[in-house]
């Protein structure tokens, strides 16, 4: 299998020092001051943000009340563009600019704090989470917004401590788990890199690209959406951690509809990110795609209604990414279901209670394949993947974590809210003020994976056992579309709903080799059981960039804002998929003509 | 020391505003030029008109189709305590379609009774901000599709929601036809100078770092140039370019009570030069923070009743809440309003000697921008000037294009944010008095009541943040007017800033204790929310007596103040208690208010 080009282990490839760590947890209330004290970069944002947090660890304190036993900042900075445009006309930009602090305040013990809480109160105080930064490093300034930052997530601490007391004192809790973990301090400083925020250049880009759309009246609507985003993230914490972290993020977002001739709305994507502009594809490599996209929606109108089908699936290429993202790497994440104020809510939660943390130590894959996410892998050039980062967002640094080996199920990733049997994080916290669990880079390898011709003859064997007229190759699946997709998401954890986003392109597959396009098609009843039964997979893999959704209820819903990941997985063959066509009525195709084909 | 009663002598006589000469001072519109010369105008024209020949060979067809491209050009940068937060640039344009199928009696976007879905969605589209036809016309056809398969389905369902419920008691049908207009603007340039302006709002928060209790301060300097294109199947091809430049600044701290204590100061001119020098908002920011300090100390005052004085800005709002929503056309006719107003035109509403007018063409008084201008409304409709009430005499209401019993055409005051439906909105207030009186006159007037009903004090209404209204019959017909400045006037003349109240009331019995005006005007501009958005108003008042109000408690954080003192501070110095207001300020300038008709 074609791995070699992956580099695993050290953090030297980040080009960043990796400065002193501290040892082990200092008592109760660690003097900030002393431990950062030379350790980090001397930035007047450092010392603002080293300062207030002395004073804070030192000092704050309401009469009897607890005082703060971990305090962290987060400081976002952003400047970025994002350019739409619409068939060769720019269609308006935003160009921005800020600076953001996310503080965190935690009394009463790592045992049990005011956090894993649900309640009425966190609408409530939701304000005091992040707070606008002066974006000129003014000290004195700084410290006064750090500082009344800090007194308002205190308050609030306090307040939802003693709320969550009340709620339990009635309980008798069944499973015993930390609210925080216990973790090494963690220091590093990555170095800046070239930035990306380049109006002119993203406006431009937006423009060309939507200019393809211009001869292509078979596609009712299109955008081209570019934005191109600086972002730094600063962190400090009364542990001793600290980090910077850069993240230039280049995104390409050409979304195209059109409706097929029956009335059915067909709609799909072509995205591209990079870390800088010299590692996004070129322009004509970009064309080439929103070429394929609008040839693959001419090809998908003429296709005939999907029939049902139930028999040997052969996913692929994106598909089977897009599969793992949709269904498996939800469930490889340790959800940390929170206490809730109000027992209603008791049931709701629990339907959002992952189940595979029940399964640890048990088989949820096919044997031959096994699965790991590693933050710091890299591509064949040496360069970090998309989804690859030196440090989380809570200070934990990135390292690869085997999840699923040879089948049997290991661990789950986590944060620092500790799951049952899983105290410690594995460096999964992104997103900032949202912090978010999340997969980085998921990779699925195969022991003994076939050619692609020695697994298309496989599934031919099994379509002939069966005796189906035809087999089933799925190659695309439609592109997340945002609001929509949350809900999707939502009814799916709730165990309502296809938990896979329509099929953009399936193939039936017959005997002599010919194959024929279905028309758009849904997987009704697909979920991760049916990843025991993997029949076979490809020895190479296919790797693709695309974001998973957020997995804790905390965390809000997923939208297109969250972070990236990748998926490095091989085509995966399926014994028994049921494929549809999706139910409903379809719209009734447009009463005029298009303007454009109307005029020619 | 100076009472702020006393101050209000130094503002500037009222000025007859309804006079020709206030009438010629048009607008700061750009200069225009021919329908035919505008790309953009052609291109909606030419798919407009196709549209209306497709759609008529349909069963249902339409009968009137108006396509409106708004484009935002805005600038913005914020500050806080001295230092820049953000900036912000964007360019946005975005369609709207009013697509009608049906007639002018009876269309889809009739209001549905007994629930089901609203007669009208809210709709909206990005489209290219660049003059591009084909671009344009792509979108234009891809919406105007999809708008037409919901307004039939919409007209299925009004239909029957019209046969199973009982008669409508205002039979108006649902739309007006409207003269045709031809009218193009050049777009206005925004005029964004980053670097200045950052140092603008650096320079207004500065003064709140000096003082230990003020827990919040932001200022924003915000640059909006809306470019409206609009064309209808009446004929009407028009393009106007409105630019507004507006600074807010407010700041908070808190009472040892944890009562959260706002101050906040609005300007709005049409130009950036238009908004008051940089000293001058310093030293409305110097005040705020004295305001601030002083309203640490002032006492609560208890749920009371009795009379007061409303200055200017205050009764700009007053007069905004109570009437003037109240006084919106479509809010006569449907069944869940309260309809306050309906059957009183001919009748005497307020004293003889109060007339008010809405006037959207009315560019500028006592020296102010006024936000509330325009020259088309959303609906393509001139803007014109509507006298409401005349001598006290109710005349007529703000109409959209929707008809009202008794009044079947739009009188130019259909408006709306993006992506909703157009209704009958405020444009400027202005309330005319005859016979005013001195400031002095109507202190004096006040004391007299206070006297005659041996009362401990009466309340003067300063400076207000805005209100809100509910003129529906689910809930009491009330209005909430929220001060922000308020004292305690006592017999002997003397006033005591005090804090903790709003201002509230029912309109009818409001409007019968209004006795007396003063000679002076204010202008409040602000944003006004309902159901068809954010729209920018005015308000244009003199100080008004008012015999009997009510205040009630106004709801208060129970957060403490910080518990710590701000860095570099061991200790929180407290301020000497009691008043330390600078008094020096001229208050004529602007406030924003948040207007909600719930």
């Amino acid at each position: 299998m074609n791995r070699s080009g992956r580099w695993r282990g050290g953090r030297v490839a980040w080009g960043a020092a990796l400065l002193a760590l501290g040892t082990g947890h200092a008592a109760a209330a660690p003097a900030a001051g002393e431990a950062t004290a030379g350790a980090v970069p001397e930035t007047v944002l450092f010392k603002a943000l080293g300062d207030e947090l002395a004073r804070t660890m030192e000092r704050l304190r309401i009469d009897d009340a607890e005082a703060p036993y971990f305090v962290s900042y987060r400081v976002t900075e952003v400047a970025g563009v994002s350019a739409n445009a619409s068939m060769g006309a720019s269609a308006g930009h935003n160009r921005f600019r800020g600076r953001r602090l996310a503080t965190e305040v935690r009394v009463g013990s790592h045992q049990l704090d005011n956090t894993n809480f649900f309640s009425n109160q966190l609408f409530r105080f939701a304000a005091p989470r992040e707070r606008a930064l002066p974006l000129s490093d003014d000290y004195e300034n700084l410290r006064r917004h750090i500082w009344l930052a800090t007194d308002a997530a205190y308050k609030q601490a306090l307040s939802l401590l003693a709320s969550k007391k009340a709620a339990l004192q009635n309980k008798k809790q069944l499973e015993e788990v930390a609210d925080f973990s216990e973790e090494e301090p963690f220091r590093i400083i990555g170095a800046r890199p070239p930035a990306v925020a380049d109006a002119a250049r993203a406006i431009g880009l937006a423009r060309e690209l939507s200019a393809l759309f211009r001869d292509e009246p078979s596609v009712f609507l299109s955008n081209v959406r570019v934005e191109a985003v600086d972002a730094t993230i600063t962190y400090l914490n009364s542990e001793g951690s600290a980090f910077v972290r850069h993240e230039p993020l280049i995104s390409v977002t050409v979304t195209a509809n059109t409706q097929s001739e029956d009335g059915t709305e067909l709609h799909d994507a072509a995205t591209a990110d990079a870390r800088s502009w010299k590692a996004l594809p070129a322009v004509d490599h970009l064309a080439a795609q929103v070429r394929t996209l609008i040839e693959n929606l001419a090809v998908r109108r003429a296709a005939p209604r999907a029939e049902r089908y139930t028999g040997p699936v052969l996913f692929e290429g994106q598909a089977v990414a897009e599969l793992v993202a949709q269904v498996l790497a939800p469930r490889l994440l340790a959800v940390r279901l929170p206490v809730p104020d109000n027992p209603m809510f008791e049931p709701m939660l629990e339907q959002l209670r992952n189940p595979f943390m029940d399964k640890l130590g048990a088989r949820v894959l096919d044997r031959s394949l096994s699965v790991t996410d590693d933050p710091t892998a890299v591509d064949e050039n040496g360069a970090p993947l998309l989804g690859s980062y030196p440090v989380d967002d809570e200070a934990v640094p990135a390292r690869p974590t085997p999840i699923i080996e040879n089948g049997i199920l290991k661990t789950l990733l986590t944060t620092r809210a500790p799951a049952p049997d899983l105290p410690n994080s594995t460096g999964n916290s992104r997103g900032g003020a949202n912090a978010t669990l999340t997969p980085s880079n998921l990779i699925i390898t195969a022991k003994d994976g076939l050619s692609s011709e020695d697994l298309r003859a496989e599934l031919m064997a099994l379509v002939e056992e069966r005796g189906l007229p035809h087999g089933l190759i799925v190659r695309r699946v439609e592109a997340a579309r945002g609001g929509a997709d949350a809900m999707r998401y939502m009814m799916a954890q709730a165990g309502q709903g296809t938990r896979v986003r329509p099929l953009a392109l399936a193939y039936k597959v017959f005997a002599d080799g010919r194959e024929e396009v279905v028309g758009r098609a849904t997987l009704p009843t697909f979920d991760e059981a049916q990843f025991k039964d993997i029949v076979a997979a490809s020895a190479t893999g296919t790797r693709h960039v695309t974001r998973v959704a957020a997995a804790s209820p905390l965390a809000g819903f997923p939208g297109a804002a969250g972070p990236l990941s990748t998926i490095d997985t091989p085509a995966l063959l399926f014994e028994d998929v049921t494929v549809r066509a999706p139910t409903g009525n379809v719209p009734k195709p447009p009463v005029a003509p298009h303007p454009l084909a109307a005029s020619r | 020391m100076k009472r702020p009663l006393d101050r209000a002598r130094e503002r500037s006589p009222q000025r007859a505003f309804a006079g020709p000469a206030l009438l010629a001072a048009l607008l700061a519109g750009g200069a225009l030029e021919p329908a035919a010369a505008d790309e953009t105008l052609r291109a909606m024209a030419a798919e407009l008109s196709r549209s209306v020949e497709v759609f008529a060979e349909q069963p249902t067809p339409v009968y009137h189709l108006s396509y409106e491209l708004t484009q935002d050009d805005a600038a913005s940068a914020t500050a806080s305590f001295g230092t820049v937060t953000a900036w912000n640039e964007r360019r946005s344009r975005v369609l709207d379609i009013d697509l009608r199928v049906g007639d002018y009696a009876l269309d889809n976007t009739h209001p549905m009774r007994g629930g089901g879905r609203l007669g009208f969605g809210s709709f909206a589209a990005e489209v290219p901000s660049e003059a591009d036809a084909d671009a344009l016309r792509s979108l234009l056809w891809y919406w105007t599709d999809k708008r037409y398969k919901q307004a039939i389905e919409q007209f299925t369902m009004v239909k029957t929601n019209v046969q199973v419920k009982v008669e409508e008691e205002d039979t108006t049908g649902d739309f007006s036809p409207a003269p045709a207009e031809q009218a193009v603007e050049k777009t206005v340039p925004l005029t964004f100078d980053r670097a200045a302006w950052e140092r603008k709002v650096a320079a207004y928060t500065a003064p709140f770092g000096a003082s230990p209790h003020v827990y919040a301060a932001s200022a924003s300097l915000t640059g909006n140039i809306e470019t409206r294109w609009y064309v209808d199947t009446d004929g009407s091809r028009v393009k106007v370019s409105q630019p507004h430049y507006r600074l807010a600044i407010t700041a908070s701290t808190k009472a040892d009570d944890g009562m959260r204590l706002p101050r906040f100061e609005t300007f709005f001119a049409f130009t950036p030069e238009g908004l008051p020098s940089d000293s001058e908002v310093i030293a409305v920011a110097k005040d705020m923070v004295a305001d601030l300090e002083a309203l640490r100390a002032a006492p609560l005052v208890e749920p009371y009743t009795g009379p007061a004085i409303l200055s200017g800005r205050a009764s700009g709002v007053f007069f905004h809440e109570i009437l003037g929503h109240r006084l919106e056309g479509h809010r006569q006719k449907l069944a869940t309003e309260g309809q306050t107003f309906k059957k009183m035109v001919g009748e005497q509403v307020l004293p003889e000697t109060f007339s008010v007018a809405f006037d959207p063409t009315v560019s500028r008084v006592a020296e102010t921008d006024l936000a509330g201008t325009y020259r088309f409304d959303n609906q393509g409709v001139k803007a014109r000037r509507v006298p409401v009430i005349e001598q006290g005499v109710l005349k007529r209401f703000l109409m959209s294009r929707r008809p009202i019993e008794g009044f079947p055409r739009s009188n130019g005051h259909g408006r709306k944010n993006i992506g909703l439906q157009p209704v009958a909105r405020q444009s400027n207030l202005l309330v005319q008095v005859q016979a005013p009186v001195s400031s002095a006159a109507l202190k004096a007037q006040l004391l007299a009541l206070l006297e005659a009903e041996g009362l401990p004090f009466g309340l003067y209404f300063e400076d207000i943040r805005g209100g809100f209204t509910t003129t529906g019959r689910g809930m009491p017909n009330a209005f909430n007017v929220e001060p922000v400045m308020v004292y305690r006037v006592f017999p002997d003349g003397r006033e005591e800033l005090v804090r903790g109240v709003d201002l509230i009331g029912t309109p009818l019995t409001s409007f019968s204790k209004i006795t007396a005006a003063s000679d002076e005007v204010s202008v409040f501009n602000g944003l006004c929310g309902a159901e068809s958005g954010m729209v920018p108003v005015a308000a244009v008042s003199p100080a008004i007596l008012v015999s009997q109000i009510e205040v009630q408690k106004k709801g208060k954080s129970q957060e403490r103040t910080p518990v710590l003192g701000p860095p570099g501070q061991d200790a929180v110095s407290v301020a000497p208690a009691g008043l330390t207001r600078q008094t020096s300020r001229v208050r004529d300038w602007r406030a924003g208010f948040e207007v909600s008709s719930r």
